[in-house]
C-alpha cells in the first residue's frame, strides 16, 4: 500500500525534462547551448549523481561535460546526438581519475560558483538515502550500467556503446548489480 | 487518522519478528514528515482527519484482514493518537493513492507487509527505502512473486527519485555561456599549434646542402645552399608566415608557433575545416593583389632554393653592390611575393670600431646606390616556372665620412683568431641582431667554425649540420607533436573525452619551438664567424624561414643597405 506512493510521484517527476521540452519548441530563438541546457542539465546532474562517489563534484562535472562538447563544434552540430555525447562524456569524467585531473585543472582556474544552501540540501539528502549508499557499494561497471540502463533509460545497446562494453557484458552487470543491490538492501534492513 | 493505519500495520510484522520494534515503530510514525513539505496535502490530511476519522478508522480495522499479522499493533495505533496530525500528512500522500496502488500492490502483495517495517525505520526517505525494499530486499523469500520486469521499474523509479531534487547550481547557465566560447579558442589554438608542430617534425629530416664559401681577392661568392631544416622556426619576423613544411599540412596553415596561432585563429573559423590551398597563408602585410597571378599558389619555403650570392668589388665610391638569386627548385610553378626580408647586422670584431646599426633602406632615385634598378622594376609578384630564378639586389653603401668602409681596423687578417673566443664573442654579437633570421639558427654554430676556417685560409666550408641551436628546435618539436598527439586521441577515438588537460602539453610544445629557434639564432651570430669588422647580410625569402643566403662584407661597418624588391632573372 505504501510502496505505490513514491512510485505515482515518480511518475509525475519521472521525466524533469519533459515539460521544459515542449516549452523549448516555442521558443526557437534559443541557442543551442541554453536548450540543450534547458533539456538535458538536471538530468545530467541526476546521472552525475549516480555515478559519482562524492556528489560534490556533479555539478563540476556536468559543467565540464557541457563546455566540452559545446565547446567542439562538430559534436554539437547535430543536436540529435548532443545529449549522447553529453552523456558520454559524463559516463567519462566521472571516471576517478579524469575527473582528478579536470577538478584539479579547475582548482587553478576559476572556481565554480558556489552552490546555493538548497542545493546542498538536496546533495546531502541524496548521501543518505540508501539506495545510494547501495549504489555505491556496487562495483563500478555495475553501477554504470544500472544508471545508464535505468537511470538514463538507454537501450542495452546504447550502453553498451556508451561504456565501450558488450551488449552481453550489458546484461551480466545489469542483472549481478541488481541482484547486489538486492542484498545490500536487505543488508540495510 | 489516516495516518494511523499504515504505521500500526506496518510494525505489526516487525513487533514480531524484532522486538526493538515497537518503540521504535511509534517514534518512527512521525518520521516521514519529509513528505509533510506538501502543503497541499497536509491541508487534506488535517481536513480528513477531522472530518473523516471514522471511515479510515474502519479502513484501518479492515486491513488486518489482509494481512493478519498487523493486527496485533493495533494498540500502538492507538497510541498514535495524539500524533495523528503530523502522521495524518504523511499517510494522506498514501490515502490519496489506492487506485494507484492497486495494480501493483496486487503483484507485489505479499513483499508489502513483509517491507512495510521500512518506513517506519528509515529515517531519512522512507518512500524509496521502502520501495526499494519491498522489491528489492524482501524480494528475496517470495523472489517469484516480482517479476524482473517490476523489479527494473522500480529501480528505474527510484533512480529518478533519488536525484529528483538536485538543481543546476545558480548561475549554471551563465558559466556556461561564459566557458564554451573560452574553450573553443583554447581549443582552436591547441589544433593550431599541433598541427605546427607536426608539420616542423616532419620536415626536420631534410637534405642539408653543404654550401662552399669561396673567398677571393677581388670578388666574393658564396652559395649557401638552401637549408630546409624546420628545426628553427621563425622567431618574431612578421613576414614568414609559412612554416617550412606547410605543403604537408594539408591545408591548414603552417604558421609560426609564436604568432600564427592567435594569426589563424582569427582568418580560420571552424576547428574542423579550414580550408585553403597549400598556399592560404594570407600575411596581413602582403597587398598585392591576389588576382594577378592568383592562378598558381605562392612559392612555400621548400621550393625555393640554390641560393646564390654575388658580391661584387666596392667601385670607386665605396659601394659594394651585390645580389641574392633564389630559384624554384621544384617541380611545380609557383609565385613568389615581394614581401621578404633582407637584413644586415654588423659584425664588430674590434672594440675600437665604431659599432653603428646599419640600415636596410630601399633604393629610391636619387640615393647613392644608382646601380640598383629603381621601384619601377621590382615586381610584387613573379611567377616562376621550375628552375626560374628571382633575385634581389643590394649595394652596401658605406657612410660619407667613413674612411676604411668605417672600420677603424680595416684588415685584421693577422688578428689571432681564437676559435672559442672569437665563436662566443661573434655569437653574442649576433643573438643581437638576431632578428631576421632566428630561424636559420641551426647553421650557425657549424658556421661559425667555418669563420674559423676562413682565418686561416681564406676559404670556408659552411657546413649546414644542424648545430645546437637546430637540435634544440627539432627537440622542443617533438615535445610539442606529444601534446599534439594528446589532443588528437581526444577528437578520436575518445569522443567526448578528455581535452582539456592535454591543452597544457600541447601549448607548452608549441611555443618551445620558437623558442628552440631563437636558441639557435644566438649561435647564428657565429655565423658571421669573419674575423674582420663588417657586416652580414641576411636574405629570407617571402615564403619564410629558413634563411636563404647571407653574404658578408668584410671591411664594411658604418653604412647602409640599399635593396631592391624581387627582380625577375632572364633566364639563361
Amino acid at each position: 500500500m505504501i510502496a505505490p506512493i513514491p512510485a505515482r510521484d515518480a511518475a509525475q517527476v519521472r521525466l524533469p525534462g519533459e515539460d521544459v521540452d515542449a516549452s523549448m519548441a516555442e521558443g526557437t530563438t534559443v541557442d543551442h547551448l541554453t536548450a540543450t541546457y534547458q533539456q538535458h542539465y538536471r538530468s545530467l546532474l541526476g546521472l552525475a549523481a549516480l555515478l559519482l562517489d562524492d556528489t560534490a563534484s556533479c555539478e563540476d562535472v556536468v559543467q565540464e561535460a557541457f563546455i566540452r562538447v559545446h565547446s567542439a563544434r562538430r559534436r554539437v552540430r547535430d543536436p540529435e546526438k548532443t545529449l549522447a555525447y553529453l552523456r558520454q562524456t559524463v559516463v567519462n569524467l566521472s571516471r576517478s581519475t579524469l575527473r582528478r585531473r579536470i577538478l584539479g585543472v579547475k582548482l587553478l582556474s576559476k572556481p565554480m560558483p558556489d552552490m546555493a544552501s538548497a542545493e546542498e540540501g538536496a546533495y546531502d539528502e541524496l548521501e543518505r538515502a540508501d539506495l545510494i549508499k547501495a549504489m555505491r557499494g556496487l562495483q563500478r561497471r555495475q553501477r554504470e550500467v544500472l544508471v545508464l540502463r535505468y537511470f538514463a533509460d538507454m537501450s542495452e545497446a546504447e550502453v553498451a556503446r556508451t561504456l565501450g562494453i558488450s551488449t552481453g557484458s550489458v546484461k551480466a552487470y545489469g542483472s549481478r548489480g541488481i541482484a547486489a543491490l538486492r542484498v545490500a538492501m536487505g543488508a540495510h534492513q | 487518522m489516516t495516518t494511523g493505519q499504515p504505521g500500526p500495520e506496518n510494525h505489526g510484522p516487525h513487533d514480531e519478528s524484532r522486538h526493538t520494534e515497537p518503540a521504535d515503530g511509534v517514534g518512527g510514525g512521525p518520521v516521514p514528515p519529509r513528505q509533510a513539505d506538501d502543503d497541499a496535502t497536509a491541508d487534506d490530511a488535517a481536513e480528513a482527519a477531522d472530518n473523516a476519522p471514522v471511515p479510515d478508522r474502519t479502513a484501518a480495522l479492515d486491513q488486518p484482514s489482509l494481512s493478519p499479522a498487523s493486527s496485533p499493533s493495533d494498540p500502538a495505533s492507538s497510541a498514535d493518537g495524539s500524533e495523528k496530525r503530523t502522521d495524518g500528512t504523511a499517510a494522506r500522500r498514501d490515502g490519496a493513492d489506492p487506485a494507484d496502488s492497486a495494480g501493483p500492490a496486487g503483484g507485489t502483495g505479499p513483499a508489502d507487509t513483509a517491507a512495510a517495517p521500512e518506513p517506519g525505520r528509515d529515517s531519512g526517505v522512507p518512500g524509496e527505502a521502502a520501495l526499494l525494499a519491498a522489491v528489492l530486499g524482501s524480494a528475496a523469500p517470495p523472489k517469484a512473486a516480482i517479476s524482473r520486469e517490476a523489479e527494473e521499474d522500480i529501480l528505474r523509479r527510484l533512480l529518478q527519485d533519488s536525484v529528483r531534487d538536485l538543481r543546476p547550481a545558480d548561475g549554471a547557465l551563465d558559466t556556461l555561456h561564459h566557458a564554451v566560447p573560452v574553450r573553443r579558442r583554447q581549443r582552436r589554438r591547441l589544433m593550431t599549434a599541433a598541427t605546427t608542430v607536426v608539420v616542423l617534425a616532419v620536415g626536420a629530416p631534410v637534405t642539408l646542402h653543404t654550401a662552399s664559401v669561396v673567398g677571393d681577392s677581388g670578388s666574393r661568392t658564396v652559395e649557401a645552399g638552401h637549408d630546409q631544416r624546420a628545426g628553427g622556426s621563425t622567431g618574431g619576423d612578421g613576414l614568414s608566415g609559412d612554416g617550412p613544411g606547410s605543403p604537408a599540412n594539408g591545408g591548414e596553415r603552417g604558421a609560426a608557433p609564436g604568432e600564427s596561432p592567435e594569426a589563424a585563429e582569427e582568418s580560420g573559423d571552424g576547428d574542423d575545416a579550414d580550408p585553403g590551398g597549400p598556399g592560404s597563408p594570407d600575411e596581413a602585410g602582403s597587398s598585392e593583389a591576389e588576382g594577378s597571378a592568383g592562378s598558381y599558389p605562392r612559392c612555400d619555403r621548400e621550393q625555393l632554393g640554390n641560393a646564390v650570392t654575388d658580391v661584387r668589388s666596392p667601385d670607386d665610391t665605396g659601394v659594394i653592390y651585390g645580389a641574392i638569386r633564389l630559384s624554384n627548385i621544384s617541380a611545380l610553378t609557383c609565385r613568389v611575393r615581394g614581401t621578404d626580408e633582407l637584413s644586415v647586422t654588423a659584425v664588430v670584431m674590434s672594440e675600437t670600431s665604431a659599432a653603428s646599426v646599419p640600415q636596410v633602406v630601399l633604393r629610391s632615385a636619387g640615393d647613392r646606390a644608382p646601380g640598383l634598378p629603381l621601384a619601377d622594376e621590382w615586381l610584387e609578384e613573379l611567377v616562376l616556372a621550375p628552375g626560374d630564378a628571382y633575385e634581389v639586389r643590394f649595394a652596401w653603401v658605406p657612410s660619407r665620412s667613413a674612411v676604411n668602409g668605417g672600420c677603424s681596423v680595416p684588415d685584421t687578417e693577422t688578428l689571432p683568431a681564437d676559435t672559442g673566443s672569437a665563436g662566443s664573442g661573434s655569437g653574442s654579437t649576433g643573438s643581437g641582431g638576431s632578428s631576421p633570421g632566428s630561424g636559420t639558427s641551426g647553421s650557425s654554430g657549424s658556421s661559425g667554425s667555418g669563420g674559423r676556417d676562413d682565418s686561416e685560409t681564406g676559404t670556408a666550408t659552411i657546413d649546414d649540420e644542424p648545430a645546437a641551436g637546430g637540435g634544440g628546435g627539432g627537440d622542443a618539436a617533438g615535445g610539442g607533436a606529444s601534446g599534439g598527439g594528446g589532443d588528437d586521441d581526444t577528437n578520436g577515438s575518445e569522443g567526448p573525452g578528455d581535452d582539456g588537460s592535454s591543452g597544457g602539453d600541447g601549448s607548452g610544445g608549441g611555443s618551445s619551438p620558437g623558442s628552440g629557434g631563437s636558441t639557435g639564432s644566438t649561435g647564428s651570430g657565429g655565423s658571421s664567424g669573419s674575423d674582420e669588422d663588417g657586416v652580414v647580410v641576411r636574405y629570407t625569402p617571402a615564403a619564410g624561414t629558413p634563411r636563404a643566403a647571407q653574404v658578408e662584407l668584410p671591411g664594411a661597418c658604418s653604412g647602409s643597405l640599399h635593396r631592391t624588391g624581387v627582380l625577375a632573372v632572364p633566364s639563361s
